[in-house]
Order: structure tokens, then C-alpha cells, then sequence
């Protein structure tokens, strides 16, 4: 990368990070391990800056790795846990806003499969579209709605049952 | 789905993260691991590429009986007068009763000897007339770079993890350490090989060679600190060094400084991007850039250099082009420019000083290293092809390159 290119990746990184750390937060749920996130996927996008033709596109890069990255980290370290089995919609819809404080459904969020995690997080949070969603993590738009509406189901699940042991 | 969990969903999670500090990123210190990760990676392909390559030839060698493939050679060894075309491609150093000239996978491959140093795979050396000199368990593992100085070479060994080891190896294939010890360091060198700088910390040192004494010792923070070595280059008594700036999170310094080694002094040139400077230490050469991103402009320039250093100079673009690095071929009179992305330009000195943008030769690979000033020899990244290329207008010789396991062409420096 030549000293121009440097520069705008400097540039990049101070405009961009304070954004770019909420995502990444919400992927693994920690501070620590947001931080070393999303410093692992702006070194991937320092190796990768001169592929990166469209300057637009930079900070959907970064996101898509940290993206994949927290979907590797997590199939490492909780291979063995389960997705949650959805229910319906009804019943705990009006719950929701009772429970859903929002350290609470951050918490909550932790406990689905990154892949679902990833999702809701970045179509909901980031406001990205399913298509856009679809490509970032190299899954069809069918899988991206299919990962929303299971990820949600599960939400609603979960705190319908906190809910009902209080 | 209920939208109205949705809209909650993400009003909720939007809240659950404004509390959230904004984190103090430090892009330099990305910037240094990206750079890190970069030569790293390269690094790797090489060694993985010249690996994959040797072990096929290995059984290649083996299906046709050309000999034991696993044999190990002696720390120096001479495969006799035949050099190159003749050597043992496995780089086992030993052609053996049955020779490998029989056995050889590669009819394609110029039967001459290749007259260039080169770096094998199974951290081996070739000397152009032939000798092979084993380097016996580098600090690093793996050697991926030589360079030759006197009474032996500077050997970098590394894995893709590490920092890699720097290390000397002497003419009779004895690995020696620097103390300190180098690990990572950039290194540069005298023209004649007899001495070689290298930062450790806050310092460069300048090592004689091929005793390893410390001759002296620079602290670079009163001219150059926080910022990161580039490039350096030993000349008569002045050491000449390129530093980058790490950018806005603290002070630093982006261009040339000059220490005189005998007197002390030193002097800065902000904002001058170095690349070479002649063996005799009078010329530079600088790159400029004009413009950004796509519609950038890289332009290279000849301008003289005592103890200090000028832009002043007429520049040479290459339209269409970038021209970004150059090397002075050993008596000044040539430099040999290379061309992003792959290729390399050849001009007379004087013709740059003039500002004459038109190239004598033009060569689609890359620069390798300069044989003499009659002849660059020049190879492809992975070095699968080297040649030989006069810097008159005779044809271009290939002199070595696949299926031989090579690392890399070895720049001389005596």
C-alpha cells in the first residue's frame, strides 16, 4: 500500500471505529473480545485495502469479516451448542416490551448460534437489507430471512420464558 | 413475523450499545501488523510454493532414479564445474553417481550454468560458480532471504508466525548470531559489503562485517522518533536512512536523514521518498507521487546526496504506469526501475538527471538483483523464471528458474 493508500485507511479507521465496535460488540458480546474483533478484521482490510477497489464499499468489507470472523470464533469455542427451537409468534409479543431492557436483550442475543447472531445483527442493527445481508456472509436471501425470522422466534422464546419463571 | 417485535428488536439493541465508549484505535499500530501480516504472507507463499515444487521434483527424481532424494549435503559442497543446469534440482546438493544432468526433469531448462546466486528451498545456498552451502539450523527455521556480504551472507529466517531472525553465515557455512540479537530488523548495507546497519529498538547499529563488531551506534529518536525505518543505506562514512510516519497519534517524521558516522552530524529532508542511492553515495534516487487513488501519478527522479539531500531534479513519469522503486546498478551507470504492477524499466542515469523518459529496455518481470553493470538479472516473484538480461540490446538469457526449487536471486553486495 502505497502513502496515499495508508493515509485513507488511517482516515478510515479514525471516522469509522467507534461505529464499527458497536457491531462488533453485538457479535461476541464482550468488550475485550470486541475489540480484538474488530482489530483482527481492520488488519484483514489493511492486507486487503488495494483489492478493495470501491471506496464505498470499505466498511462492508470490515464488516463482513468481523461478520465470518465471529462466526469462526464462536463455531471453535461452542461447537457443541444447539439453536434454539423456535415457537410461534403469538403470546409473547406484548411481553417483550416488559422484559426487553436493553442490556437484557443484548444478553439474550448471545445465546443464539453466531450464524443467526450475525444476522439479526446486521439487518436490524446495521439496517442492511437482505440482499446485502446475503451477500456479505455468502448466503443465499431465502437463508438471510430464514436466519432472521428463527433468530427472532427465539428471542421471543427466550424471553417469554424469563418471563414466565419470574 | 411480528413487526412490532422487529421495531423493538432493533430500538433495543440500538440502546444496548450507546453506552459503549468509543474505543481509542490506534491505526498505526494496525498498520504495522497489517504490514507485518503482508510480509508474512509473502514470505509463506515463497517458502510453500518452493516447497510444493521441491517435494514433486523430489519424487519426480526418485521415480526416475536420479538418486536418493533425502540425502543431506555437507555444510559446503561443490557439485563441480557444471553449476547450474547440472545441480541436483532437489537442492540435496549431491548429483550423485547417476548424475542429475541424465536424470534432469527439465529438458526445457538452459543446460548452462546459471553464474547468479540463489536461494534454494531447504536453506540452501548456490553460488553462481556452483557450490552449494547449506545453512545449518537458521534461528528462524526457514531461510527466505540471503543477501551476500563480505566473507559470507546475511541470512533472514521465519515463519509465518514470527519475527523473522536475522543472521550471518559465513563462507564456510558457519551460522553466526549479531549481538544484539536481530529479530525483525531492517538491515542495510555498504556497497562493498563490509558493513551492514540494522535498528534494534530506538538504535541502529552498524555492524562491521564479516567480524559482526559493532562499529557504531545511532539513536534515531532525536531525528526520527516515532517513526518507523524504511530503508537504509551505508555510504563512505554516512549512513542515510528513510523513515515513514506512523501518522497524526504522535510525533514523527516522514523522509531522509543523514547521520555522518565520523563527525556525528546529521541532517533531515521531510517528505522525500528515498529508494536508492548509488555505491559511491553521490546520487539518490527519489520517487514522487503526484495525485491519489486511481488517478495517482508515480514519477522517479536522480538528484545528488552528500550530507544532505534535495528534491531539486527533473522527474520521470511513466504514463499509464507507476514507476516506484529503482536500484543504481553497482558503478551508477544504469538504474533499473520497476513498473507497477510487474515489469521492469532499464535507463541510463544520466538520461533520469535529464529528466528523458524514454526507457532503453523494457522487461515484463521483475528486477531481481544487478550481476554488473553490463548485465541485471531479473525474475518473477516466486523466482520460477530468472534471466539474465545485458543492458545492451542483446536478448535476455534464461539462466534458471523452474522446476529448481529456488527461493529467490541473492544480491550481492561486494
Amino acid at each position: 500500500m502505497d502513502q496515499s493508500g495508508e493515509q485513507r485507511y488511517r482516515e478510515f479507521v479514525v471516522a469509522r471505529s467507534a461505529a464499527l465496535l458497536c457491531t462488533a460488540y453485538l457479535l461476541v458480546g464482550d468488550r475485550g473480545r470486541a475489540e480484538d474483533l474488530l482489530q483482527t478484521a481492520l488488519v484483514k482490510t489493511y492486507i486487503a485495502w488495494d483489492r478493495i477497489k470501491d471506496p464505498g464499499a470499505t466498511e462492508a468489507y470490515v464488516r463482513r469479516v468481523m461478520a465470518t470472523t465471529a462466526t469462526s470464533w464462536w463455531r471453535r469455542r461452542w461447537s457443541a451448542e444447539r439453536p434454539a427451537v423456535s415457537l410461534p409468534d403469538s403470546a409473547v409479543a406484548d411481553a417483550s416490551g416488559e422484559l426487553a431492557d436493553a442490556d437484557e436483550m443484548r444478553r439474550l442475543l448471545l445465546t443464539l448460534p453466531a450464524r443467526q447472531r450475525a444476522v439479526l445483527v446486521l439487518r436490524y442493527y446495521d439496517d442492511m437489507s437482505e440482499a446485502d445481508v446475503a451477500e456479505m456472509l455468502g448466503i443465499s436471501r431465502s437463508a438471510v430471512s430464514s436466519y432472521a425470522t428463527r433468530g427472532l422466534s427465539a428471542l421471543r422464546h427466550r424471553i417469554g420464558e424469563e418471563i414466565n419463571s419470574l | 413475523m411480528n413487526t412490532s417485535f422487529e421495531s423493538q428488536f432493533r430500538a433495543t439493541i440500538t440502546r444496548s450499545v450507546e453506552h459503549l465508549a468509543p474505543q481509542l484505535v490506534d491505526a498505526d499500530e494496525l498498520i504495522r501488523h497489517g504490514r507485518s501480516a503482508l510480509r508474512r504472507r509473502r514470505a509463506a507463499t515463497v517458502v510453500a510454493a518452493a516447497a510444493a515444487l521441491a517435494a514433486v521434483l523430489t519424487v519426480t527424481a526418485v521415480a526416475v532414479g536420479a538418486g536418493p532424494s533425502g540425502q543431506r549435503h555437507d555444510p559446503v559442497a561443490s557439485p563441480g564445474p557444471t553449476g547450474t543446469g547440472q545441480s541436483d534440482p532437489t537442492g540435496t546438493g549431491q548429483p550423485g553417481p547417476t548424475g542429475t544432468g541424465q536424470s534432469d526433469p527439465t529438458p526445457t531448462a538452459d543446460p548452462a550454468p546459471a553464474g547468479v546466486d540463489v536461494l534454494l528451498t531447504g536453506n540452501t545456498i548456490r553460488t553462481a560458480s556452483g557450490r552449494l552451502v547449506t545453512i545449518p539450523n537458521p534461528g528462524g527455521g526457514t531461510v527466505t532471504r540471503a543477501t551476500g556480504v563480505a566473507g559470507g551472507w546475511v541470512v533472514s529466517s521465519g515463519g509465518t508466525t514470527d519475527l523473522p531472525s536475522i543472521e550471518f553465515l559465513t563462507d564456510a557455512g558457519q551460522l553466526k548470531g549479531f549481538q544484539p540479537a536481530l529479530k525483525g530488523a531492517q538491515v542495510g548495507f555498504a556497497a562493498d559489503g563490509r558493513s551492514m546497519g540494522a535498528q534494534v529498538g530506538n538504535d541502529i547499529y552498524v555492524f562491521e562485517l564479516p567480524s559482526l563488531v559493532v562499529r557504531h551506534r545511532v539513536d534515531v529518536r532525536p531525528r526520527a522518533g516515532g517513526s518507523q525505518l524504511e530503508d537504509l543505506w551505508l555510504r563512505g562514512d554516512r549512513l542515510v536512512a528513510r523513515f515513514m510516519t506512523l501518522g497524526d497519534s504522535g510525533p514523527g517524521f516522514s523522509g531522509v536523514v543523514i547521520w555522518n558516522l565520523t563527525t556525528g552530524t546529521s541532517t533531515t529532508s521531510p517528505d522525500l521518498d528515498l529508494r536508492d542511492v548509488s555505491a559511491d553515495g553521490k546520487l539518490a534516487l527519489l520517487a514522487t507521487q503526484q495525485g491519489f487513488g486511481p488517478d495517482a501519478t508515480h514519477c522517479v527522479s536522480v538528484v545528488p546526496i552528500g550530507d544532505a539531500l534535495s528534491a531539486a531534479g527533473k522527474k520521470v513519469c511513466g504514463p499509464g504506469v507507476s514507476l516506484t522503486h529503482g536500484h543504481f546498478s553497482p558503478r551508477g551507470t544504469w538504474v533499473a526501475v520497476s513498473v507497477s504492477p510487474t515489469g521492469t524499466w532499464l535507463f541510463r542515469t544520466t538520461q533520469l538527471q535529464a529528466g528523458n523518459a524514454e526507457p532503453v529496455s523494457r522487461h515484463d518481470i521483475d528486477f531481481g538483483t544487478w550481476q554488473d553493470d553490463a548485465q541485471l538479472i531479473l525474475a518473477d516473484e516466486r523466482a520460477s523464471v530468472v534471466r539474465r538480461c545485458p543492458t545492451t540490446a542483446e536478448p535476455c538469457q534464461r539462466v534458471a528458474g523452474e522446476p529448481e526449487p529456488l527461493l529467490g536471486v541473492i544480491t550481492n553486495h561486494h
